[in-house]
């Protein structure tokens, strides 16, 4: 019998790295299959490609650092799922690829691998992607229509309308079931929501931090609107475009770069809101949400930091140097 | 019987500026240079032409102004003159080099009249040693700042355009993005990155390598006794 | 460097035994529920393993004047949440006036249901102990305390023993830190459960301490149950009694959160403080997981520290900076290990910052010494 010692507490819980990553991953795959219904069989090879890229690159920089290389940990599948889903149907191979090597390669890794990074490796790998190739990651094909030819006839996406201040004339059905141009898995709203109550039941994110940022983009939609046809269409058409829900749900609550603790990690969140809709009121590009997401998380630490000076002057307060009565 | 890592050190030290010390790597001088002016290899060989030229140039008057006496202010106002003035002189030899080559590098040619590294020399320049000693650091960080611009504006010359100097390589693929500042900076930091990982690991095996021989010669000579 | 207290230096010095030397901190957020897998132990029979010598042993130096102080001195007795004889205690709480005396059947602890079970299924030993600590030490309160969250348990825990009300305590683990507090503003003393059962049959019958009170239990053995073993037997012929299997990996006393495990099992003794022995066959896998920085530890610190930022500062070996953290403040309860996805040994961790930081700020301390000596 060989029996070993371990550190106190002797009992752990049961959720562990892998199954908070495994639930991501299992929340992304509705969105490609929604996407494969949509858009044909060039999503499953974009999304293959993707997180065999990403997974490769990940461990090769792994064995490169002098660390112990872990495969359990899904947290470059996770980034390899999320950056596909942020681009068009219609986009090429390479673009994918660039858009890998430089979300694990640039932001991720030289800072220090998993847990360590300052920036979102998806967000900033589509960032430079978009910076790059701005036609292709801003034009998407029309879904079912172009099953088989995603890139035969390209369209802008409800987005750009709204940049250019014209109502998108698209049904709200449409918009709830993703029956219309825009990034491959950020369309279907409906199953965002549904993966939305999965990973808030199964404690993988938090749906406060989700509320925070929806709640300051609503809010900011309905003051400013940027199309003419009344408030509460410029909020549904605002929060239904591009990648705003989609990142609410999974980039926003990335844990490595929000704020740990939750009061500041809700001032993140409602922050971002404002500074998004800020970045596609007066931004270049028709959807600000990465460049957005790279300056806040910038902040995060900041913000932890701040909050825990002024929690560290609470605890002293209730701090008692008293003597033992028995 | 000097060690192998004090052999390293002497080489090292003796290419003070080049190899190790380098304004780039080492003291990060001369950012917006190597950021901005990395966009086309052209580019980086002229900006690297005219400090070859700038940096001994100050030196001299720097040496000589030091040795007269005058103070920091004097003479680093007097050296940027006479560097803007030694620009004009130069643009004629870098004309030559590429018809286009004043487009490519933009703003920052006329910007070496008042660049970190031109001032950081002749801060440092030591009136006590010799003229030629001076002029020789003067020279091998000019070496040192082209050693590492070239590669990194081949790089990024190729990926952005797909030509090194002019000439075209690759057909088709290019990632126009590349030559935007913040690529400069992300490549700039892990040149820097990699040299120092690279001059670490050296000096760790030179150790090892040193070690080992000192321990077989100690094992050598308990033997013999 | 911030400024501690000299109960900081005091809990580095020693081994930490009880937590009660944490009674300067008050807490910040209830703690968490804990799956406390207190059955089948709980509701089963209390079983005897005793050797013969040790069974009912009777004192040999009882004289009838004795009083119950007295009484518990000669019995031997050792209240077994300090660890300290109980006569001792029952002193001090007479001189500082107590006024409610409480018995501990917490357990608030997963697996350990090694003062409950007594408390209910001895329950007249228990309330005449309680009685007489009481007359004792001079106080007119009494009560008996239990934990809430104890899950599923096929035991009814009324609202009151013999006149004695049982209160149900505690929202969480940890919950004796949380009531440290109250008890110090009631003027009231704490007493494990099974010190006063071994009280009342010191007084009534004259038995010295020789058996504690035991929780067996885990996947390692055969059958879970709680014990009344003599202290002469050893953890490895305990365990065998309770059909040890092959595979076990770890056997922990102590308590499945704040004990330590043991290797040595045929060496080791069974003494009062030893409250359960766990026999475990899952080995945590070396997953080699990082920190990933959900921030999960924070928000279930029961101090309201944030330790993802004390250990990422231990590990880097900044003790300096672990002040501003409020490192001292730190009560050891390892919720944070508990709840950390990355299975990384936070609590440890952090428990060897404080090691470090005291040795750093003494050595520190030692050359301003220096430094004024030769000025």
């Amino acid at each position: 019998m060989n029996l070993m010692n371990s550190r106190p507490p002797h009992i752990r819980s049961r959720e562990s790295n892998f199954s908070i990553m495994g639930d991501m991953v299992i929340a992304l795959l509705p969105l490609y299959f929604m996407a494969y219904f949509f858009y044909g069989n060039h999503v499953a090879v974009l999304g293959a490609v993707s997180v065999i890229v990403c997974v490769l690159l990940d461990v090769a920089c792994t064995f490169l650092s002098r660390r112990r290389v872990g495969i359990l940990d899904l947290s470059p599948v996770v980034t390899g799922l999320l950056i596909p889903l942020m681009l068009p149907a219609s986009v090429e191979l390479y673009v994918i690829i660039v858009a890998d090597l430089f979300a694990i390669g640039v932001v991720k890794q030289p800072f220090g691998g998993l847990g360590q990074n300052i920036f979102n490796p998806a967000v900033a790998g589509v960032a430079f992607v978009a910076l790059t190739w701005k036609t292709q990651v801003f034009s998407y094909p029309v879904p079912i229509q172009s099953l088989g030819a995603p890139a035969a006839r390209l369209v802008a996406s409800p987005a750009a309308s709204l940049k250019m201040g014209a109502t998108p004339n698209y049904g709200v059905m449409d918009l709830i079931f993703g029956n219309y141009p825009g990034p491959m898995g950020a369309t279907g709203i409906l199953i965002l929501i549904t993966c939305l109550i999965y990973l808030v039941v199964r404690r993988t994110i938090n749906g406060k931090t989700t509320l925070a940022f929806m709640g300051t983009a609503t809010v900011i939609a309905f003051l400013f609107p940027r199309i003419t046809t009344g408030r509460l269409e410029s909020v549904l058409y605002e929060l239904t475009s591009g990648v705003l829900f989609f990142g609410a749900i999974f980039l926003i609550n990335e844990p490595t770069t929000a704020p740990k603790a939750e009061p500041p990690r809700l001032f993140y969140a409602a922050l971002s809101g404002a500074v998004v809709m800020l970045f596609r009121y007066v931004g270049a590009f028709e959807e600000g949400m990465f460049f957005a997401m790279i300056l806040m998380n910038a902040f995060s630490w900041l913000m932890d930091m701040k909050y825990e000076e002024r929690k560290s002057r609470e605890r002293r307060a209730r701090y008692e140097d008293t003597a033992e009565t028995v | 019987m000097k060690t192998r890592l004090k052999r390293y050190r002497d080489i090292t030290g003796r290419m003070d500026g080049l190899l190790s010390a380098n304004p780039i790597i080492t003291y990060g001088l001369t950012l917006p240079l190597a950021v901005m002016g990395t966009v086309d290899t052209r580019a980086a060989l002229g900006l690297s032409v005219a400090l070859f030229c700038i940096n001994p140039v100050a030196m001299l008057l720097a040496y000589l102004m030091k040795k007269v006496g005058l103070g920091r202010e004097v003479y680093m106002l007097i050296i940027s003159l006479v560097s803007s003035l030694m620009l004009v002189q130069i643009s004629d030899i870098i004309g030559g080099i590429h018809s286009q080559i004043f487009s490519l590098m933009g703003i920052y040619f006329p910007l070496l009249a008042v660049n970190t590294l031109t001032f950081f020399l002749i801060t440092r320049c030591d009136p006590q040693k010799s003229l030629l000693n001076n002029l020789l650091r003067s020279i091998r960080s000019s070496a040192g700042f082209a050693v590492v611009i070239l590669p990194v504006a081949a790089f990024r010359e190729l990926l952005g355009k797909g030509s090194v100097f002019g000439y075209k390589l690759l057909d088709g693929f290019t990632i126009p993005s590349v030559l935007l500042p913040f690529f400069g900076f992300i490549l700039v930091g892990m040149v820097c990155a990699l040299t120092r990982f690279a001059s670490r690991n050296i000096k760790y095996q030179l150790l090892r390598r040193d070690r080992r021989d000192r321990e077989a010669a100690a094992e050598e000579a308990a033997k013999v006794c | 460097m911030p400024e501690f207290s000299n109960r900081f230096f005091e809990k580095l010095a020693g081994q930490r035994l009880s937590y009660r030397q944490y009674d300067d901190v008050r807490l910040a957020k209830k703690g968490i529920v804990l799956e406390q897998n207190k059955e089948p132990a709980l509701s089963g029979a209390i079983r005897l393993f005793c050797s013969p010598e040790m069974l009912e042993k009777e004192m040999e130096d009882r004289r009838p004047e004795d009083d119950t102080i007295t009484i518990a001195k000669k019995a031997g007795i050792i209240e077994e949440n300090t660890g300290q004889s109980l006569y001792l205690l029952l002193e001090k709480a007479r001189d500082a006036g107590c006024k409610l005396i409480v018995a501990d059947a917490l357990d608030d602890e997963p697996y350990i249901s090694s003062q409950l079970a007594p408390a209910m299924q001895m329950s007249e030993q228990l309330v005449r102990g309680l009685r007489l600590a009481a007359e004792a030490v001079g106080a007119e309160g009494l009560r008996i305390e239990v934990y809430k969250e104890l899950g599923e348990i096929k035991t009814q825990i009324g609202q009151e023993l013999d006149g004695i009300p049982i209160q149900r305590v505690g929202y969480g683990y940890p919950a004796d830190n949380s009531l440290v507090t109250q008890h110090r503003e009631e003027r009231a003393v704490v007493f494990g459960a099974g010190a006063l059962i071994h009280l009342a049959r010191a007084v009534d019958r004259g038995l010295q301490q020789t058996t504690a009170f035991v929780t067996v239990a885990g996947n390692g053995v055969a059958e879970s149950a709680n014990v009344e073993v003599s202290l002469d037997k050893t953890l490895g012929e305990l365990l065998r009694e309770f059909g040890l299997l092959e595979d076990t990996t770890r056997i922990v006393i102590g308590g499945s959160m704040r004990g330590f495990t043991v290797t040595n099992l045929d060496g080791t003794r069974i003494t009062p403080l030893t409250r359960g022995v766990l026999a475990l066959r899952e080995a945590f896998k070396d997953y080699n997981f990082t920190c990933i920085g959900c921030g999960r530890c924070a928000s279930v610190c029961p101090v309201g520290l944030a330790p993802y930022y004390i250990y990422k500062f231990v590990q880097a070996g900044r003790y300096n900076m672990l002040g501003n953290f409020d490192i001292d403040l730190c009560i050891d309860c390892g919720t944070c290990s508990y709840i950390c996805p990355a299975k990384l040994n936070i609590s440890a961790e952090i428990s060897r910052g404080k090691r470090e930081m005291l040795n750093y700020m003494m050595s520190r301390q030692k050359k301003e010494q220096g430094k004024e000596e030769e000025a």
